[in-house]
């Protein structure tokens, strides 16, 4: 099982305002099947408009990436800049 | 509407144009005679990119008509440079990275080089006045008053 | 300045730029320079109406003039999904680009296009422009950003409901969503504070104000293939959402970069560019577009001006233990301010362990907002420092000190969840500190202030190919336009890694057919991303020249290593070979293989979150409540800089647009909806007597994901400036103005009233 720690309403809005939810998952991939199953939309909105950080890193466009029950994983909007 | 056939002379060169009497020197100078590097901001004067010499007076273009320029001297920075030779501010802009975009860089380049001509050790103040019409976005301004400067010290040494 | 370590030849050193002399020779070809046979101007037909229905749209006296070669309104367009596409600072929205791109059934701001020609001549487009004839039903209109979030607002949007609340509202509003970030528990943190501080303050919309206008020429060939030519700070940006908007296969769109004068995140969309490519496809024949100054300031940009509640706790030893601040940005028409990153950013300077954070986007009638350099940060830094400072000043300590003790470091755990890797607050705070300038003493009427700021840079979608030509010299291209001597640094690490003259390399923009997918010019990602291409690039390059190497030596490619801008053998067990140069290798290229070349596609991951610290001391005329601003100093860690300058440029580049942000630009609106300030006249930029020189310090805490190390410059150095400067006046005057732009008669009428 892997902790993903949503931070922003447009996120929590799926979850009910659960701010910190468990799937089983290996990758990103799965983690977001696994979370779009739980929380229907919620996949989707983090493909769409969300950016996942893992340990510190920010991804904009996760996918493949390996997840484990120690990775430090946040779902966040996407940023861009000027 | 009849067009004007105006005669001139820019950077040196004699030069011929047909225009409408209300287009500006900076349409005449783009799309008519082709020389692109005087360039379009305002078209109100507040900017200070198309900065021209006309009959050795500092000039927006944008504020001048294109029939003005009969039988004038016409300076842009098309003509700044002899040959392959830079002039002296040209090369400090370079060395001194006091251009990012580069797109005032042909109004700011006109104006100091005026400036120069007519004040070989201007103080930072002098300069910043000078300058005050030359709108730059990109680099603060500070790169640029140093390389106008530096180039006064040089020009001076030299 | 931090000297560059010895062990780099280019990195570090003040080369001359490649496009250089074509910049200060006028032969530069931006967005308006292009001329093609035949070409015609196109110009647009604008709303002078905030918020109206259109009822008709009459053309047909402007295509009846001679010279007029196409009338194109809404109607021409195709109906756009509602998909979401990545822009400059967030998705948005085809339909919503779309609608303002030409309008469809409303109009929702002043300038909005609803029609556009195209004639043989500027002069008779303009005609054109003034016949056609336009039917409106004027709505009720709202432009402030708390008089929208009202319940009795006119509402923009029939069918938007606020998203990230539950239950989903029932009734349409102008909020369009509204974001929240928490970090342990406020409650707790404010409970144990001795020191609490809550301050409203609001900012206005800025606009980036880029010298270059908006240009555009499209050429549609019979044959379906568009060629676009344009300043933007995205070729493949224009190409993804022409494609999207027209619905054209993106194969057949070629869009070249033009030299871009400006963008500053303000050229991160299209608003010219589908109309010229339907107006050309109609004519038959090419056609230019370019905006005037007034309709860069009425129809793109700005940034989002902002209402905020900051409200900060400390202990009396100076400890932050919580924070909390609620945010209402304005978005424009459509969806889409900066309000998630706005959130991030907000006290993402510093270690604290309760924050929360909301922040609401909400529409209004004003032109949508685009991305302006840190988008968002500016706005909530700004509030967020103001309070640091007050903080600092109740809790009796000075104001670099409370930053240095709460400053976040390794390890420091964001308000937006991310635990920071190697970052530079500390360094800057304590360079700020050791500077000369912080303790030299003021005169009367002046003050000084000091604020920091955070911007995380981002990576993205970057290419590079590298070419080695038959005489050894190298060819570079990649397609990340180049805004401010970006070709430099990509040149620079292309001849660090290949251990080659940098001024034997030659890098090139290149245009949408020429090069893979890139990301925007934009959150400072191109020295990091399009860099760490460029150095892949090179690598694959220089594992082909050991190759042809091996071949030549009759050697395992294993037994050849490259060192210093040669082909060397391993050690002696290879044998006994003298060095081959690029240059040798390339002569032998076709006896070898072929031509020598690397590239690299690659999804940039890893950007350096980057600090800054500035400095800035003003004198405030009590009787004209003019500000000059006396001396300033920006600090921030760079990672790395390539090209030092270039990026001290970017420190003194942002500063001075933070400065006229805090001290003169705002929209000003009359009571119809209607911008009055719509020229560089009266939308006052800082010119050259405004500022004096801006000192840099640069700071090299190396990014560990990037080559080099570096982290991205041009976002951070606009952030600390806003509160640098209304702490330096609070300072010069004893009164905390919370309101910006702090001009003459802003400080003239908060003066009187302190008597």
């Amino acid at each position: 099982m892997v902790k993903v720690v949503l931070t922003s309403g447009t996120a929590t809005q799926y979850t009910d305002g659960e701010t910190e939810v468990t799937v089983a998952a290996k990758n990103v991939r799965q983690m977001v099947t696994a979370l779009e199953a739980k929380y229907p939309g919620l996949g989707t909105e983090i493909n769409q408009s969300m950016s996942v950080a893992i340990d510190g890193t920010i991804l904009p466009d996760p996918f493949l990436e390996e997840v484990t029950e120690e990775s430090e994983i946040f779902v966040l909007p996407k940023i861009g800049g000027g | 509407m009849a067009k004007h056939h105006i005669t001139t002379t820019i950077n040196g060169e004699e030069a011929e144009y047909l225009c409408e009497p209300q287009e500006t020197l900076l349409d005449v100078l783009r799309d008519e005679v082709g020389l692109t590097g005087t360039k379009e901001g305002c078209s109100s004067g507040d900017c200070g990119a198309c900065s021209v010499m006309l009959d050795g007076r500092l000039v927006c273009s944008c504020l001048v008509l294109g029939v003005e320029a009969q039988g004038k001297t016409v300076e842009t920075i098309e003509g700044m440079a002899d040959g392959e030779v830079l002039h002296p501010l040209q090369q400090k802009f370079l060395e001194e990275a006091a251009l990012q975009c580069g797109y005032c860089t042909p109004g700011v380049l006109i104006a100091a080089k005026a400036l120069l001509d007519i004040n070989n050790d201007p103080t930072e103040t002098e300069v910043r006045y000078w300058l005050a019409g030359n709108l730059c976005r990109c680099t603060g301004y500070d790169k640029i008053i140093r390389a106008v400067m530096d180039t006064a010290a040089d020009m001076r040494g030299a | 300045m931090n000297e560059q370590p010895k062990k780099f030849k280019w990195v570090g050193t003040r080369t001359i730029r490649p496009d250089g002399v074509d910049k200060v020779t006028g032969r530069a070809m931006y967005g308006a320079d292009l001329t093609l046979p035949g070409m015609l101007q196109g110009k647009v037909v604008r709303s002078p109406h905030a918020h109206a229905k259109i009822k008709s749209i009459d053309t047909s006296k402007a295509e009846a003039l001679d010279g007029v070669k196409a009338v194109i309104t809404a109607d021409d367009m195709p109906q756009a999904d509602p998909t979401p596409v990545a822009a400059g600072e967030a998705m948005i929205n085809l339909r919503d680009l779309s609608d303002n791109v030409i309008a469809r059934h409303k109009v929702l701001y002043e300038g909005q296009t609803v029609a556009a020609v195209a004639a043989t001549t500027s002069d008779i487009a303009d005609r054109a422009v003034a016949l056609i004839e336009v039917e409106y039903e004027v709505l009720p209109h709202v432009i402030d950003v708390l008089a929208a979030m009202k319940d009795d607002a006119p509402v923009l949007h029939d069918d938007m409901f606020t998203g990230g609340v539950k239950p989903k509202p029932e009734v349409a509003s102008n909020v369009a969503n509204r974001v929240e970030f928490t970090l342990g528990d406020i409650e707790a943190g404010f409970a144990a504070a001795d020191v609490v501080i809550e301050q409203d303050f609001t900012t206005e919309p800025v606009h980036q104000g880029y010298i270059e206008p908006h240009a555009v020429v499209a050429d549609a060939n019979p044959d379906g293939k568009v060629d676009i030519w344009c300043s933007s700070q995205g070729h493949f940006m224009v190409r993804t959402f022409v494609a999207g908007l027209l619905k054209i296969d993106m194969s057949k769109i070629k869009v070249t970069a033009a030299e871009i004068g400006g963008g500053f995140g303000g050229k991160t969309t299209v608003y010219l560019e589908p109309l010229a490519v339907l107006l050309s496809s109609k004519s038959g024949r090419p056609v230019r577009m370019v905006m005037s100054r007034e309709e860069v300031f009425r129809a793109s940009g700005p940034t989002s001006g902002a209402a905020m509640t900051i409200k900060m706790g400390a202990t009396k030893d100076g400890k932050i233990v919580a924070c909390d601040a609620t945010l209402y940005m304005q978005a424009g028409a459509w969806p889409g301010s900066p309000v998630g990153p706005a959130a991030m950013t907000a006290f993402a300077p510093y270690d604290v362990d309760n924050v929360k954070v909301v922040g609401f986007d909400v529409v209004s009638n004003r032109q949508k907002v685009v991305a302006y350099r840190a988008p968002g940060a500016p706005i909530s830094e700004y509030g967020v420092e103001c309070v640091v400072d007050e903080l600092a000043s109740e809790l009796g300590i000075d104001p670099l000190e409370l930053r240095a003790k709460n400053a976040a470091k390794e390890g420091t755990q964001a308000a937006y969840g991310v635990k920071f890797g190697a970052i530079g607050m500390v360094e800057t705070v304590a360079a700020a500190q050791a500077t000369e300038h912080y303790k030299t003493p003021l005169g009367p009427n002046q003050g000084r202030g000091v604020a920091s700021g955070f911007w995380f840079n981002i990576g993205g979608e970057s290419c590079a190919g590298i070419r080695i030509n038959e005489d050894g010299s190298v060819s570079l291209t990649e397609g990340s336009p180049d805004i401010g001597g970006s070709r430099a640094s990509m040149a620079m690490m292309a001849a660090e890694t290949l251990g080659v003259d940098y001024y034997k390399v030659k890098p090139s923009v290149v245009d949408t057919d020429a090069t893979g997918y890139h990301f925007v010019t934009g959150g400072s990602r191109v020295t990091f991303a399009t860099g760490m291409a460029v150095v892949k690039a090179t690598n694959a390059a220089i594992d082909e020249l050991r190759a042809r190497a091996a071949k030549i030596w009759d050697v395992d490619v294993e037994g050849v290593v490259w060192e210093d801008g040669h082909a060397k053998p391993a050690s002696s067990n290879v044998g006994d070979f003298d060095p081959m140069s690029v240059a040798d290798l390339a002569a032998m290229a076709n006896k070898t293989g072929g031509p020598i070349s690397g590239h690299a596609d690659i999804n940039a991951k890893g950007a350096g979150p980057a600090f800054g610290t500035h400095i800035c001391d003003v004198e405030v005329d009590p009787d004209t409540g003019h500000v000059t601003v006396l001396r300033y100093t920006a600090v921030q860690d760079v990672g790395r800089a390539i090209h030092p300058s270039y990026v001290e440029g970017q420190l003194q580049g942002g500063a001075a647009q933070g400065i006229g942000w805090a001290l003169n630009e705002e929209y000003i609106y009359d009571e119809n909806g209607k911008l009055e300030n719509a020229g560089f006249l009266d939308y006052r930029v800082p010119v050259a007597s405004d500022l004096p020189m801006i000192d840099t310090i640069l700071i090299e805490i190396p990014n560990p994901t990037h080559p080099f190390g570096v982290r991205g410059v041009g976002e951070v150095p606009i952030i600390p400036p806003l509160a640098a400067v209304a702490n330096a006046v609070a300072a010069a005057t004893g009164v905390r103005f919370h309101a910006l732009p702090m001009s003459p008669p802003a400080i003239v009428a908060k003066m009187a009233e302190k008597g």
